[in-house]
């Protein structure tokens, strides 16, 4: 497939931002339906997660000088073999952690075909949401930047409003949110020319 | 026995070590069933939306269980 004005189709697997993406299909595609736009949120919003991670990480560092710090007794009762499978307690849930933050990232996927928008929502350990819309039911899209690090990053959300079940679909904190709602509309139009039930 | 005699001899007697290890093992349980909660949600989700990356992931939330597994019977034996 060629080059499009949202720059060269990509394999890259962790893509935050992928026009035609290579290798990529979901459940229930029809056949001959593309996936033209593949998205995740921006990389610069997932910051407070790796804080946390690296906090995680940090805190047996931090806790043996702050109860030298604090001359107490408290923890004098543990065994060196106690505080050993306490720390791989503690690195085993900073793994798990991280590992989840990762999951929750990345199955967090907003895809735009030639047929139809789908949300794939991952909102916690217990949710999960997927949400369709055929493009012929999209009545008006609005990108939105706002903030500090949206603004120097390029990143925002795509507000979708819709005919479907589901009345908006929230592109959130992805890249480049103008060019994704150009590219919905552009979508849009084309579907407006089809036959009824034609996929092209 | 007299009552305070016998919180005396509890307290005489109670090893913080053991509750930590109840506490640790608690956890470790909590963990393990949200490492299989975990691995069934990426089964899911690969299953929606198949990518290059799904048998790592997979992989990576099998040996998860696995380790969360260990470090339980380790924790209730060795601790």
């Amino acid at each position: 497939m060629p080059e499009n004005n949202l720059g060269s189709r990509t394999n890259n697997p962790l893509a935050v931002f992928a026009p035609n993406p290579v290798g990529v299909y979901f459940e229930n595609q029809e056949k001959g339906e593309v996936v033209i736009l593949l998205l995740r949120q921006h990389l610069v919003s997932q910051i407070a997660s790796l804080i946390e991670i690296i906090v995680l990480i940090l805190v047996p560092f931090i806790a043996g000088p702050v109860v030298a710090f604090l001359k107490t007794n408290t923890l004098s009762f543990l065994e060196a073999r106690q505080v050993f499978w306490i720390l791989v307690f503690w690195y085993l849930f900073a793994f798990g952690f991280a590992f989840y933050k990762f999951i929750h990232w990345y199955f967090n996927v907003y895809l735009l075909t030639n047929e139809r928008i789908v949300d794939f929502d991952f909102r916690g350990i217990l949710h999960m949401e997927t949400a369709y819309a055929n493009l012929n039911q999209i009545q008006d899209v609005t990108p939105k930047i706002i903030g500090f690090f949206g603004t120097f990053f390029h990143f925002g959300n795509v507000f979708i409003q819709t005919a479907a079940e589901k009345p908006e679909f929230e592109f959130l904190k992805v890249e480049k949110p103008d060019a994704v709602a150009q590219k919905i509309l552009e979508q849009v139009r084309l579907e407006e020319g089809e036959a009824p039930g034609e996929i092209a | 026995m007299p009552v305070p005699d016998v919180t005396d001899k509890l307290l005489d007697n109670f090893d913080p070590g053991v509750l930590l290890k109840l506490f640790l093992v608690l956890f470790v349980i909590f963990y393990a069933v949200f490492s299989l909660i975990l691995y069934r949600q990426i089964q899911i989700m690969t299953k929606r939306l198949p990518t290059q990356l799904s048998p790592l992931l997979r992989f990576i939330a099998i040996v998860n269980i696995g380790v969360s597994l260990a470090v339980l019977f380790l924790i209730v034996g060795n601790f």
